[in-house]
């Protein structure tokens, strides 16, 4: 095939198919390096506090939240959006870039599946466990209620969103051990040790590589990324409706679920940016994330930037022009009201800052999209804290007007979830291939 | 449904080794087009046209999906229907309870769609291939799940062209190395991955062999690789006790890698930290008998590894394993 000379190519370093495979099992065959150690007991540490303020909300009840009459979506709903959100940069990569053909992709989509995967389990704990009594979580499920033949609402779309999240999970699921089986077989082939070989070769499935099961395996891998693309969109759009399909000023609009949808991959990629400049910094992966994969994924968080930021000036307009007193109360509430440092906030982080990627020099600048990604991150949390905290705070009824600040267990249970998160991540770190190595092989020598 | 001959069970095969995407779909097209049929081909990743050049069909997984693909939908609706329409509907802020509230089912339609096709798919896909959980893997050579590309033809398959006709289209079309009478074995009947990669062909997996001067071949081949491996450890041995070279042993060892790398000098010295397996203290050793340059390693011979991996106690055989003549090369042109 005709490359141009002026593309870059994807992987550097002159590598070849068994540097590949040296590479990216060194940390599995290793032991593990003190960084590794040092960021996995911090991780641990933060699980411990998940652990803890969860068990405590448990045993005491859900008053130990700040969640009351009229702000009965706080902490715990925000949390649950933003790492949901998260989780949409991961099946975007894998599938949505490989029905599009980008080739960039392959280095990436291993880790950012496996992010998918963890930020849907942290988004979970928020739903379940502002049920109150969590022990009955499964009554959220199409089962026949206790006390006689009432069924789930399907008119409802927190039920959706049980389908939804589920699904979406699970899928992500497969598609990520479908896309680990031929790599896990490469480990297996290298075990020098019996229970390594024994566990590998259990996950391999006895996979061998041959042309027939090739051709099979890129089949339902080109339909798994076709039927993933549409879930992905679904699953923040059901997400955003919870919001959408009620009365209240600031949530009842549709422009919400395109809005959410490019939020949630806007904060996604910010959190991959994240996370990938941290492991190849510390797993030495630069010749496989190289700078252009950071650029591409830098262009990504400046587009969804801008249609997130075009979302807030909309929505803002909308309101203006609606001739309705609520609706031009809430957005004004939000811009000058008790809640304007987190709005203007949110306003910075989200559509100012990704701006700098106009600039070559930002888009390729390591250190400074590290800031930025962070600054996303933050930006992307007090989007869904403004959406919903100043919706609610002040409703119809102005004696039930009130101001909502998190308890520390509201507070210790976001941070856990970072705990669990990383936990998980840096346990996959150290236990799978954080680069798709066949995937790469077949690209070591294209350009871009 | 499930195609057999996935198991590569007790079969003998001629194999040829690749190490190049493309020379290995270059000789499968020339084997084909001689006529000679390919049982399959096992590569570390998918080598595109590869499935056309062996004449296999597009998977017809993608019906299957689309059957799971219906069953999902018709189960989201029969679901919601039965729950909310048929056994118990509800009246909640005045919302339609009867078949018009079908939009409210439409997410989870969807959702249960996504979700059959999903795994439908993918539990199709492991029944065909025949993958399951704790199933042994056969593998032809131990390397083709990371570096080496096999092409893999059932000796017991009558052929338009001999079998030594084979092995040179195999030999012509790049193949790096050609096994006349393989059978797949299971890596966990050995973990001593060193061996393997050492060595493939002796011993180390259950051969059968046809004429009496392959066996003869392949006797003397193990006779070697045993007296090798004693070799080896008698060496390491000896190694542990320090100091094995007389002096006189050392200024051979020192003329030979002098007239074969030539002088070496600290002006010229390189940065030989920069090859994979030296250390800064290695580094020292290795100036302290005269070798700075990269130049110099590229020149290496057999015979002037060896006694350089002798004079310093290296790892036997370590410098070739890790390339340094390639790297040196490599880094000679940087």
């Amino acid at each position: 095939m005709y490359q141009a000379d002026i593309r870059q190519p994807l992987v550097t370093g002159g590598k070849t198919y068994s540097d590949v495979t040296e590479d990216i099992c060194r940390p599995i065959e290793n032991k593990p390096t003190n960084s590794w150690w040092l960021g996995f007991v911090i991780a641990l540490i933060f699980l411990f506090i998940l652990v803890a303020t969860l068990t405590w909300t448990v045993w005491e009840g859900i008053g130990t939240w700040n969640v009351n009459k009229t702000v009965m979506w706080g902490w715990d709903i925000t949390n649950f959006v933003f790492w949901v959100g998260i989780g949409h940069a991961g099946t975007l990569i894998s599938a949505i870039l490989l029905l599009f053909r980008q080739k960039w992709r392959m280095s990436i989509n291993r880790s950012a599946e496996a992010m998918t995967i963890f930020a849907v389990f942290c988004a979970a704990i928020f739903p379940l466990f502002h049920m109150g009594r969590v022990w009955l979580a499964y009554w959220a499920l199409p089962l026949p209620n206790a006390f006689g033949s009432l069924w789930v609402n399907f008119n409802s779309p927190l039920l959706w969103d049980v389908f939804a999240i589920s699904t979406y999970l699970s899928v992500s699921l497969v598609f990520w051990y479908l896309g680990l089986i031929p790599d896990i077989a490469t480990v297996r082939d290298r075990a020098t040790n019996k229970a390594r070989k024994f566990w590998y070769g259990f996950f391999a499935m006895g996979w061998n590589g041959s042309a027939k099961s090739w051709g099979r395996y890129e089949v339902v891998a080109l339909i798994l990324a076709g039927i993933s693309t549409p879930l992905v969109l679904s699953v923040h759009t059901i997400v955003s409706m919870d919001f959408a399909t009620s009365v209240i000023p600031g949530w009842h609009t549709t422009i919400f679920p395109p809005y959410f949808v490019a939020g949630a991959i806007f904060s996604g990629f910010g959190m991959v940016l994240t996370l990938l400049l941290i492991a190849r910094h510390v797993m030495n992966y630069q010749n496989y994330i190289t700078v252009e994969h950071l650029e591409a994924m830098t262009k990504v968080i400046l587009l969804t930037g801008s249609i997130v930021g075009l979302a807030y000036i909309t929505e803002f307009v909308i309101a203006a022009y609606s001739g309705y007193q609520y609706e031009q109360y809430a957005f004004a509430n939000r811009m000058f009201g008790p809640y304007a440092w987190a709005y203007w906030t949110m306003m910075f982080c989200n559509l100012m800052a990704p701006q700098v990627f106009w600039s070559k020099w930002a888009r390729t600048t390591p250190w400074f999209i590290f800031i930025i990604s962070i600054i996303v991150n933050i930006g992307m949390w007090f989007e869904r804290f403004v959406i919903i905290v100043t919706s609610l705070h002040r409703d119809f009824l102005p004696s039930s007007w009130i101001m909502y600040h998190a308890t520390w267990v509201e507070v210790g249970i976001f941070l856990g979830t970072f705990g669990l998160f990383f936990t998980c991540f840096f346990l996959f770190a150290k236990f799978l291939p954080v680069i798709n190595m066949a995937e790469v092989k077949t690209i070591i020598k294209d350009k871009e | 449904m499930v195609d057999k001959s996935i198991i590569l069970d007790d079969k003998k095969f001629t194999l040829g080794i690749f190490d190049d995407p493309d020379k290995l779909l270059h000789s499968v097209e020339t084997l084909k087009d001689k006529g000679v049929k390919i049982f399959d081909c096992f590569t570390p990743f998918p080598v595109h046209h590869l499935d056309k050049a062996l004449g296999y069909n597009r998977s017809n997984l993608t019906i299957g999906a689309f059957l799971c693909g219906f069953l999902g939908a018709l189960s989201g609706f029969t679901l919601a229907y039965a729950m909310n329409v048929a056994d118990w509907p509800m009246i909640i802020g005045g919302k339609p309870n009867d078949i018009t509230m079908f939009t409210s089912f439409i997410p989870v339609i969807f959702e249960l769609t996504i979700l059959f096709t999903a795994f439908g798919m993918v539990f199709m896909f492991f029944a065909r291939s025949r993958m399951f959980h704790g199933i042994k893997e056969d593998i032809l050579d131990v390397k083709q799940t990371d570096d080496r590309m096999v092409l893999a033809i059932d000796n017991s398959v009558e052929q338009t062209i001999s079998s030594t006709e084979i092995m040179t289209t195999l030999k012509e079309a790049g193949a790096i190395d050609v096994k006349g009478n393989e059978v797949a074995f299971n890596t966990s009947h050995s973990m001593d991955r060193g061996a393997f990669i050492e060595d493939t062909t002796i011993g180390t997996r259950s051969k059968t062999t046809n004429t009496a001067e392959e066996i003869v071949e392949e006797v003397t081949e193990e006779v070697e690789a045993k007296v090798e491996q004693e070799i080896k450890e008698i060496e390491s041995s000896v190694k542990k006790s320090k100091n094995t070279l007389s002096e006189e042993e050392k200024s051979a060892r020192l003329s030979t890698i002098k007239h074969v790398l030539g002088e070496g000098s600290i002006e010229n010295k390189d940065d030989l930290k920069k090859i994979s397996g030296v250390g800064p203290k290695y580094e020292s050793t290795l100036n302290g008998i005269g070798i700075y340059s990269f130049e110099q390693v590229s020149k290496m011979t057999p015979e002037a590894i060896k006694a350089v991996e002798e004079i310093t106690n290296y790892f036997p055989g370590r410098i070739e394993r890790d390339d340094w003549i390639g790297q040196a090369k490599k880094l000679m042109t940087k």
